[in-house]
């Protein structure tokens, strides 16, 4: 029931809907401190006395920051010496609504029980409740509702105090707002600004490094034009109002903004709501402070301004602040303009913390320094921090404040230090903070879920599972694996057919709906691999062990079981929840080994010959389908037992039983996904590839083309059949060159929840089926627990829960799970390229490679026996390079130099050598070798071991 | 007694009162039963008004919404007025379509704004020829005792002097039309009509202000409606007795003092409620 | 992005309700002189008027003539006012004839109607402002209305409503809460007897919900009985006040 509550009328208006909402006052809404004896709460979050040493309040004080300070200080806030802190919900909701990210963090800090901060819900309380006035600009209002609050407090804490003993508590609030500050004094309330109150913090010099320099990202305009520079570098960002209207009226577009990787003075804009329009930004003022990912407004340029990309490889080196921008423009070839725009303001900033290193200042005693971000697509970060010296060679943290106009770079703040630059440690730790891959050890509350052990099967758990321990169940996976989420059998029946069965780890059995562990693993999405470490989705209880089908042991399995005929025409298909004991957890090799072995005839080589038979037939089935082969370069480091670094590298093989558990893994998810969708025709968690826009194809088009050969690309069967095709005599590599370049024409596969698309969106292109989801993993992908629990409902063997059926709620985890993977594959990568680095150490390296792509001032050659892609640069990099011997020719993609010519699919030979004069970024240096090119290549190493590099088998 | 004499001959019964100059009611035959007047009690609404004549009760409720002006009166926006008289207010009254009372009176309300010009249309025109307001005003009985026009007049008047509308411009870009939410303008009304309906009995009897059962009594019924400048801006009377000039003119200067004292209510009862 | 909060981490909702908080109940009964009986509700800014006609003869098609009980006729009707937007049709549209039906299931239960045999009860309602929980106080003040009206009930009925948002089960929702999309329960219930007239959900809930949020209604039906029991007894004790005074 209401007490007794007078309420107040709000009345908004959107529009000409009137909105009429009732807001109630309470007279219930307790103080949240320890120090008071007047409110009835339970357990008080603010402490009685709060201790903080500081030359400015050297007395027991709470903090009220206003919505500024929250959104710009979160890193001061987040520190464990900012404790006892009163956040409003003014400040609270304005935050939220401000900055998604940053609320979260606040969000973590209330619920983080050692930072007392505590939520005050102002303005529902009856004394702190304050109505706008007339007139008053909402800045104005909620500056004065912040002011009210605190003096509320003030008095609260003063007429309310529990005894005399109890030093006396203040409230002291933080604004860098003049006016509010101003204001504040002379209602007597103590107010200063964050920075004043932060340098006067005794025994924590190094919280303002991580001040941020907002200041001046606030000021206005005519404020930018009083600075000692007087410069003005970047036109202005209009306001949001007027970029919405621009929006709506179709002046503006309104779009996703990827900074070029190659280019830091280009960029494209993905226009939201239209897919597969892109819109080209180049140079610093078109580009306009936009960051990598932010959601941004263009205006298109007109047509006759339209540019060229420029094909060139451009990295921001200068650190000086000049603008002076290198010649981008295309000389010839207007007609390759493509559609253009600029930047007119930004919608959405998401910015991050980033990770870098910082760049060497000429001198000692500077304060100011730039920061280079380990991602290229991140401009340099000015920072002020007067601990550079100590910074040095150190991977650090910093986060953007702001970005004034006339400032060459964005200005932030220091966050943490990471480790020593090169260190493997430091490095992967990098590149899990810069793909936010969640790595921390599992929190006790997640490892409380977990059976215990040692772990059994018990009468129960057979009573509601089928048995199959007798079933000649076996598993094949790569060597070394230790989380085996799939096994397989095959049995002839006396009919004549044969019974084929995928066997999943049950996983769903120990991961509950919503427990903590539940709730870690969907946030964490999929286990993600490292060359030299796996980041578990799971404790490794599960992971390696209980829910691992390892050989010999009895585990639970989700099965999928096939009656199929002699040609892998299904009969029947059923599911359901088992028991069974792998009688052996084979590699690949082994695996290939036992069937080729005429002399075994154990029920487990004959299963798998008839596995690998029947594979056959449906892979052919497959193909002939439409499914598309790609090729990627999959390498394997041999690790040095002791030091952890690569000493040797192989790439990974492809055999038979490696396609042969593929295909029954892809059936099995077939079948899964039709019994879900069937069952949960609006709430199934598939997965879906869409078919790239033609466009997309162009690049593969004109690489064919320059070989002569034709690539249709009309449907995915057209593609694969011109694929299949497409070789030339003593090129052996240049069809997987082309299947190279395929995958790049690919659009992502994505997870989906079934209710939110139209039928005929989920379609996978790339498996040419109308239907596909993730069934067969569950121990290293969430969206396999999701499937099994599904499927468990459609088999009346477990219980729905809300969650499940809830498609808003199944979507939004698909998001999730699909930035994770994302994510994970882009980890993945970097970990390999991280390796490769360490590889090549000290080492001067001469390969075999092949031009991929041809750019004005470059090439980039793949190394297929390192599986990687390498830039030559042909030109320095501001394209000014009159002391190259190379000229490039855009029609026909090519450089040449002499006699020398470079073209798509030309094989060369290069140097590889760690480069490590730049400590910030060491990179792989590739140098060209052959063809020789006088003035340019450089001499073939002297040495005996490396003679000419044999040519490589290449599997199509 | 008298109440067994009043259902066999209610005629009779109520002459019987009007012989001495006094009605069953206790009123005299001039006199106006007591006028209250609730302003903005319903919030959903642009302007609203609840009154009670007597125990006659109408609560007007004013939506504005945004609409396209005709072709022939591109300056001109649109006020709608309707009068509900739902079974709820009084057993007279059976479900289903409007009655012919209720459409009469939704009829005699739009003559009424239109003759008085209560609110010049060229007011509610935002953009010429492109975008007006249309003002929506709903009458609703909630409890019928007699003289429903009066009241719905008054509850009319005082609800649009409570209209508050939005500041409404055009983005000249888009062509959508903006709202300021932090502005909000009241109508400007022009002019402030008051009706005073009289009854009549037996060819003789004027009376002010009917009930219900001096309405299905009544052998005549007039309305005058009049503004504040004195000036008559309706006049119904349909049917029934005939008047004499002078009578009528009895009726009119009743009804120019009656009007007066409406309009001092209002007034003041919309400077008590703070907006 | 960031939608609207309807329940905030401190457990306050959007108006500072607590969860299985109601809304402020104001009601007054016998507003109306033509009617029977009336009453006037209003649960926060949703104000409903209820006026009951009857018992009386059946008018209009004989044929409903029940020779045992009396007729319940009901009607629904929401102002063309009492919503953000005009409704262009207050009555008549599906909606409000659905309702008009549920009104009458539900009073149809409660009165006594074979004490009137071949007779009716009109029930009218109107919506004059609405924020949620519409019906719910269509039948807490057509509760109200009998009862002036002096018709006997097997109870009172109250009704309430209860959503379940955020993970949450919320007691008698608002509009803005409402037009969060997650599913909401209205339960009608004779208080005393505990038995539930009508029960109705229009979207889907988990089951494993249904309970907690099937409580929180029950609880809230109790609460509004409360309220309009302290309202009846009130209105009592003051006619009779007047009656004995004059």
């Amino acid at each position: 029931m209401l007490k007794s509550k007078t309420f107040v009328k709000k009345t908004r208006k959107g529009g000409v809907l009137k909105v009429v909402r009732e807001h109630y006052l309470r007279d219930d809404i307790w103080c949240g401190s320890a120090a008071c004896g007047g409110c009835p709460q339970d357990r008080p979050v603010l402490e009685a006395e709060p201790e903080i040493d500081s030359t400015l309040c050297g007395f027991p004080h709470y903090l009220i920051p206003d919505t500024n300070v929250v959104l710009h200080q979160m890193d001061v806030l987040a520190d464990s010496a900012i404790r006892n802190v009163i956040i409003l919900q003014t400040v609270q909701q304005e935050v939220r609504h401000r900055s998604g990210t940053t609320y979260q963090r606040l969000r973590d800090q209330s619920n983080n029980a050692d930072k007392h901060f505590y939520v005050f819900t102002n303005e529902h309380h009856r004394e702190t409740y304050t109505e706008r006035e007339q007139g008053e600009s909402s800045n104005d209002y909620n500056d004065r509702v912040i002011r009210v609050a605190t003096r509320w407090y003030n008095k609260h804490l003063q007429e309310n105090r529990k005894d005399g003993d109890t030093p006396k508590v203040k409230v002291v609030l933080l604004t860098n707002d003049r006016e509010n500050r101003e204001k504040a004094q002379k209602e007597g309330l103590l107010a200063y600004t964050v920075h004043q109150y932060v340098k006067a913090l005794k025994g924590n010099p190094e919280l303002v490094d991580r001040l941020a320099q907002v200041d001046m990202g606030e000021s206005t305009d005519s404020d930018i034009k009083n600075e000692a520079t007087g410069r003005v570098l970047f036109p202005e960002h209009l306001p949001l109002s007027q970029l919405q209207t621009g929006i709506k009226s179709g002046r503006y577009l309104q779009g996703s903004f990827m900074a070029s990787r190659e280019n830091y003075l280009e960029a494209n804009v993905l226009v939201h709501g239209d897919d597969s329009r892109s819109i080209f930004i180049q140079g610093h003022a078109h580009l306009n402070r936009a960051v990598n990912e932010d959601v941004v407004a263009i205006e298109m340029l007109p047509e006759d301004q339209w540019k060229c990309p420029s094909s060139m490889v451009l990295q921001d080196k200068d650190g000086d602040e000049e603008t002076s921008e290198p010649d981008l423009g295309s000389p010839k070839g207007r007609s390759n303009a493509i559609p253009s725009g600029r930047v007119v303001g930004v919608i959405k900033r998401n910015w991050r913390p980033y990770c870098g290193v910082l760049q060497p200042s000429g001198i000692k005693e500077a304060t100011r320094h730039l920061f280079m971000p380990a991602e290229r697509k991140i401009p340099k970060i000015r920072i002020e921090t007067r601990q550079a010296e100590s910074l040095q060679g150190q991977r650090i943290v910093v986060s953007i404040d702001g970005w004034p106009r006339n400032s060459r770079y964005p200005k932030g703040h220091f966050v943490r230090k990471l480790g020593e630059v090169g260190d493997k440690d430091t490095e992967n730790e990098v590149l899990l903070l810069e793909h936010d891959v969640p790595h921390q050890p599992f929190s006790q509350a997640v490892l409380n879920c977990l059976p215990s052990t040692p772990w059994g099967i018990t009468k129960e758990d057979l009573a509601c599972r089928e048995d199959l321990r007798d079933i000649p169940i076996c598993s094949v996976d790569p060597p070394g694996c230790t989380d085996i989420d799939d096994a397989l059998h095959y049995v002839e029946k006396p009919n004549g057919n044969i019974e084929v069965g995928v066997h999943i780890a049950d996983v769903t059995h120990f991961i509950r709906p919503n427990t903590a562990l539940d709730q870690e693993a969907a946030n964490r999405g999929n286990t993600v691999y490292l060359c030299d470490k796996r980041i578990d989705m799971v404790p490794e209880l599960l992971s390696s062990n209980i829910c691992s089908l390892r050989g010999k042991e009895e585990r639970f399995a989700f099965s999928c079981i096939w009656e199929m005929t002699k040609d892998a025409d299904i009969v029947s298909t059923r599911f359901c929840k088992s028991v069974i004991c792998s009688k052996a957890a084979l590699t690949y090799a082994e695996a290939q080994m036992m069937i080729d072995d005429k002399n075994r005839n154990d029920p487990v080589t004959v299963g798998l010959r008839g596995l690998n038979a029947l594979a056959k037939i449906l892979k052919k089935r497959r193909i002939d389908a439409g499914a598309l082969t790609l090729a990627s370069i999959e390498v394997r480091f041999h690790v040095d037992s002791e030091t952890h670094d690569p000493i040797d590298l192989e790439t990974k093989e492809l055999r038979e039983t490696n396609s042969m558990v593929e295909e029954f893994m892809l059936l099995a998810n077939i079948s899964v996904a039709k019994k879900i969708l069937s069952d949960f025709p609006s709430c199934a968690m598939l997965r879906r590839h869409p078919q790239p826009p033609p466009s997309n194809y162009d690049i593969l088009i004109k690489a064919g083309k320059s070989k002569g050969v034709d690539i249709e690309t009309d449907t995915s069967k057209a593609l694969a059949v011109s694929l299949d095709q497409a070789t030339i005599p003593g090129h052996p590599y240049f069809n997987t060159l082309l299947r190279i370049i395929s995958t790049r024409c690919m659009m992502q596969a994505l997870y989906f929840c079934s209710g939110t698309l139209p039928e005929s969106d989920y379609f996978h292109y790339g498996l040419a089926t109308p239907i596909y989801t993730h069934f067969t993993s569950p121990i290293r992908r969430y969206s396999d627990i999701i499937v099994h629990r599904l499927l468990a409902v459609c088999i009346n063997a477990d219980k729905s829960y809300p969650d499940l059926l809830d498609k808003y709620k199944s979507q939004a985890l698909c998001n999730n799970l699909n930035f994770r993977h994302k994510m994970a594959q882009y980890a993945g990568r970097a970990s390999v390229e991280l390796h490769t680095q360490l590889f090549f150490k000290n080492k001067v390296t001469e390969e075999e490679g092949f031009v991929l792509f041809v750019r004005k001032n470059a090439v980039q050659v793949l190394i297929p026996k390192f599986g990687f892609e390498g830039t030559i640069f042909l030109k320095s990099q501001d394209g000014r390079g009159e002391d190259s011997p190379f000229v490039f020719n855009e029609e026909e993609s090519s450089q040449t130099a002499g006699e020398v010519k470079l073209r798509m699919f030309d094989r060369v030979v290069v140097q590889i050598t760690v480069e490590t004069s730049h400590i910030q970024h060491q990179k792989l240096r590739i140098r060209l070798v052959k063809p020789q090119v006088p003035g340019f290549t450089v001499p073939p190493v002297d040495t005996s071991n490396s003679a000419e590099p044999p040519v490589k088998k290449v599997k199509t | 007694m008298a109440a067994d004499f009043k259902t066999a001959q209610p005629v009779e019964y109520y002459r019987r009162f009007l012989k001495e100059d006094v009605r069953p009611d206790g009123r005299e035959l001039g006199e106006i039963r007591h006028t209250t007047l609730n302003i903005g009690s319903i919030t959903t609404a642009e302007g609203s008004a609840l009154v009670k004549l007597g125990n006659t009760t109408v609560i007007c409720g004013i939506k504005a919404e945004l609409c396209n002006p005709t072709a022939e009166e591109p300056k001109k926006g649109f006020v709608v007025p309707n009068v509900d008289l739902p079974p709820l207010c009084s057993p007279r009254f059976r479900p289903g379509p409007p009655s012919e009372q209720a459409q009469v009176v939704s009829q005699l309300m739009a003559d009424i704004i239109e003759n008085s010009g209560v609110v010049a249309l060229e007011d509610l025109c935002i953009v010429e020829g492109k975008l007006c307001w249309v003002l929506y005003c709903d009458m609703m009985c909630l409890d019928y005792d007699g003289n429903v026009v009066d009241t719905c007049v008054i509850s009319l008047l005082a609800a649009l002097k409570n209209v508050l509308l939005p500041e409404v411009t055009v983005n000249e870009e888009t062509g959508s039309p903006v709202t300021d939410v932090e502005k909000k303008l009241p109508l400007n009304i022009r002019k402030c009509p008051v009706a005073t309906t009289f009854g009549v009995f037996d060819d003789h009897y004027l009376f002010t202000d009917p009930t219900n059962e001096e309405e299905c009594l009544a052998t005549g019924v007039l309305t005058v409606v009049t503004t504040e400048d004195n000036k008559i801006c309706c006049m119904h009377k349909p049917g029934g007795t005939a008047l004499s000039e002078s009578r009528l003119q009895d009726c009119i200067n009743r009804a120019l003092t009656r009007a007066e004292e409406v309009r001092k209510l209002i007034d003041e009862t919309i400077n008590s409620v703070e907006r | 992005m960031a939608g609207l909060e309807i329940i905030s981490d401190q457990g306050y909702r959007i108006d500072g309700r607590r969860s299985s908080e109601l809304r402020k109940v104001c009601a007054r009964m016998g507003v109306f002189t033509q009617a029977d009986g009336s009453a006037y509700i209003e649960q926060g800014n949703t104000k409903a008027l209820a006026t009951v006609y009857g018992p009386h003869e059946v008018r209009k098609g004989r044929g409903k003539i029940q020779h045992d009980r009396a007729v319940v006729n009901c009607q629904f009707s929401m102002a063309t006012f009492s919503t953000g937007e005009r409704k262009s049709r207050p009555k008549g549209d599906r909606r409000s004839q659905e309702m008009s039906m549920h009104l009458r299931q539900t009073f149809e239960a409660v009165i006594v109607t074979e004490l009137f045999p071949r007779s009716q009860i009109d029930i009218y309602v109107q919506i004059l402002q609405a924020d949620g929980g519409n019906y719910c106080a269509c039948v807490n003040a057509a509760t109200l209305a009998v009862i002036d009206a002096g018709i006997p009930m097997k109870d009172y009925v109250c009704a309430c409503t209860a959503g379940f948002i955020q993970d949450s089960p919320l007691l008698d929702i608002s509009y803005v809460e409402e037009s969060a999309g997650a599913p909401f329960l209205t339960v009608a219930m004779m208080p005393k007897s505990e038995q539930i007239v009508l029960l109705e959900m229009n979207s889907r809930l988990h089951a494993d919900n249904m309970e907690k949020v099937l409580d929180l209604a029950t609880q809230g039906c109790k609460d509004v009985f409360a309220v309009l029991d302290r309202h009846v007894r009130d209105h009592v004790s003051e006619s009779h006040a007047l009656m004995t005074a004059s």
